[in-house]
């Protein structure tokens, strides 16, 4: 929203600041604005509009005369706050960007419902490309390098297991029942995505 | 002194467990299993002799009685118990120097393993791919599965009173496992992460390209792509055509080499030229200081200079 008391060439940039501090506001993210992009981009395109005007006003001026300084002050102003759009575009399209790769890391290659609901569909797309880049490369290399997230502390660990969870391949082939509210003592690599997701927690004594 | 071993790395990742890895906002971790490690290696080279002649006949036999405080058994055995990891890996160190004499042995793969991974933690650039490292050490880590698979299935069979040495044992390999294995894993994370946060830099340095894997680069362009596209597709095709670039010097995310790192010298080095060559600096080895990581950077590569 444009502040009252600030006109002219200050109001550009402000819907996109606005978007940004939208952004640290939110938990983890907020609902993809793409209003507030469609209009960053409208500014965008208004200034090049501006600029382009100007540029063809100007045909025929001789660079020494004072106007030229005028036109050039106001193409410069215009391209830098073009410039400024495009830049919180890119920021804000990279943050979450960045959010969402580390949700592939933390959570595993599923999107919650709650995550999905905040991003635009452009956004899951990403995601699930990600994840598929992220598994060539592990296959490329032969090492699951999502699983062992932190130093390892004990060989096996009591837990509770708290979603229905079902039943679970171990790393020595066999299976093993999760349900609901029992209590098991496994090893902790076969339960870490389970771990980070929240189905499954350390038994507190 | 098994259990002394054990109970120091124990407790080192317990005071260190804390601290989540989270991308590379890590605090510098001074690490010391590397220095463990090499003890290791140090009580191996003594007795590599006699580990070369018992191990070659315990081949034919059952060879995957744990160590313990069994005094009939030779003194191979009595390595067994001091050396239990470092045991196992001179049998493969056996197999390798049969084929060819220059390869390291494997505790001294794990060290450069570890110090490779350390570096790459506290360097703000990315440094050069340890490919030999990182195959010895995954082929190493396939090794001991099938080793460990083997003692187990042995331990179902036979009912014995070495039974229970030989599942304390298992469990001890699966904990060097691990730990070998997060290594190997955070190492290639790591790395992983900086090729994200600096793609566009990479694929435009030819220096920084090569010191990626196959896999790596691969991984880059894909990346750099997937990017773009998503960039295109949200706004930059709505945007006019002139202000499309992305890929604009001052936008590109650049390693900051002129972050300031602690050193500790490997060797003696004379005569260093830092500061763009105006200044020259004296190494001895051992000691550490700070400075900035440009000046330092091809040292640490050729391995005479290491991050702390």
């Amino acid at each position: 929203m444009p502040k009252n008391n600030v006109s002219g060439t200050a109001l550009y940039g402000q819907q996109g600041v606005q978007m940004l501090t939208n952004l640290r506001r939110a938990a983890w993210l907020p609902q993809y604005d793409s209003d507030g992009v469609r209009k960053v981009i409208d500014e965008i395109n208004e200034l090049y509009r501006k600029i382009h005007a100007t540029l063809m006003a100007a045909k025929g001026v001789d660079t020494s005369e004072p106007e030229a300084r005028a036109i050039s002050c106001s193409v410069v102003v215009h391209h830098n706050a073009l410039l400024r759009n495009k830049r919180i575009l890119c920021a804000y399209h990279r943050y979450r960007m960045d959010v969402l790769e580390d949700n592939r890391w933390e959570k595993g290659p599923l999107l919650s419902d709650f995550a999905r609901n905040k991003l635009s569909s452009q956004e899951q797309l990403y995601f699930e490309n990600y994840s598929k880049l992220l598994n060539e490369y592990m296959r490329d290399i032969d090492v699951e390098i999502t699983a062992n997230l932190a130093p390892p502390k004990e060989l096996k660990q009591e837990i509770t297991v708290v979603a229905n969870v079902g039943d679970v391949q171990t790393s020595s082939g066999s299976s093993m029942q999760l349900l609901r509210n029992t209590r098991q003592f496994v090893n902790v690599n076969d339960v870490e995505t389970l771990l980070r997701n929240g189905h499954v927690v350390k038994t507190k004594h | 002194t098994t259990f002394f071993f054990f109970d120091t790395l124990c407790s080192f990742f317990d005071t260190r467990s804390s601290c989540l890895e989270h991308r590379m906002n890590d605090s510098a971790i001074s690490f010391s299993t590397a220095g463990l490690l090499v003890d290791e290696s140090e009580d191996e080279n003594e007795n590599e002799d006699e580990d070369l002649k018992i191990n070659s006949m315990e081949k034919d036999e059952c060879k995957h009685t744990a160590g313990g405080d069994m005094e009939h058994k030779s003194n191979h055995n009595h390595n067994h118990n001091h050396n239990h990891s470092g045991n196992n890996n001179d049998y493969d160190d056996d197999e390798e120097v049969e084929e060819d004499e220059e390869e390291f042995p494997l505790s001294d793969v794990i060290t450069m393993l570890t110090i490779a991974w350390k570096n790459e933690k506290l360097a703000p650039d990315i440094l050069d791919y340890e490919s030999e490292v990182v195959e010895r050490v995954k082929q190493a880590i396939d090794d001991k599965e099938c080793e460990i698979d083997e003692m187990e299935e042995q331990l179902s069979k036979t009912q014995s009173i070495e039974n229970k040495m030989i599942s304390a044992s298992i469990d001890w390999y699966k904990k060097e496992i691990e730990r070998i294995r997060y290594v190997l894993h955070s190492y290639l994370r790591v790395r992983l992460w900086k090729i994200q946060k600096f793609v566009v830099h990479i694929l435009s340095d030819e220096l920084a390209y090569n010191s990626l894997s196959a896999a790596e680069q691969k991984f880059a362009t894909k990346y750099a792509d997937l990017a773009e596209r998503n960039f295109k597709e949200c706004f930059l095709k709505d945007i006019p055509s002139k202000y499309q670039d992305v890929t604009e010097p001052e936008m590109v995310v650049k390693p900051n080499v002129n972050q300031f790192v602690i050193l500790k010298a490997n060797e003696n080095n004379d005569n260093i030229l830092i500061e763009d060559n105006k200044q020259h600096v004296q190494l001895q080895k051992g000691s550490i200081f700070v400075s900035r990581y440009k000046n330092f950077k091809k040292l640490i590569g050729g391995g005479s200079v290491d991050l702390i």
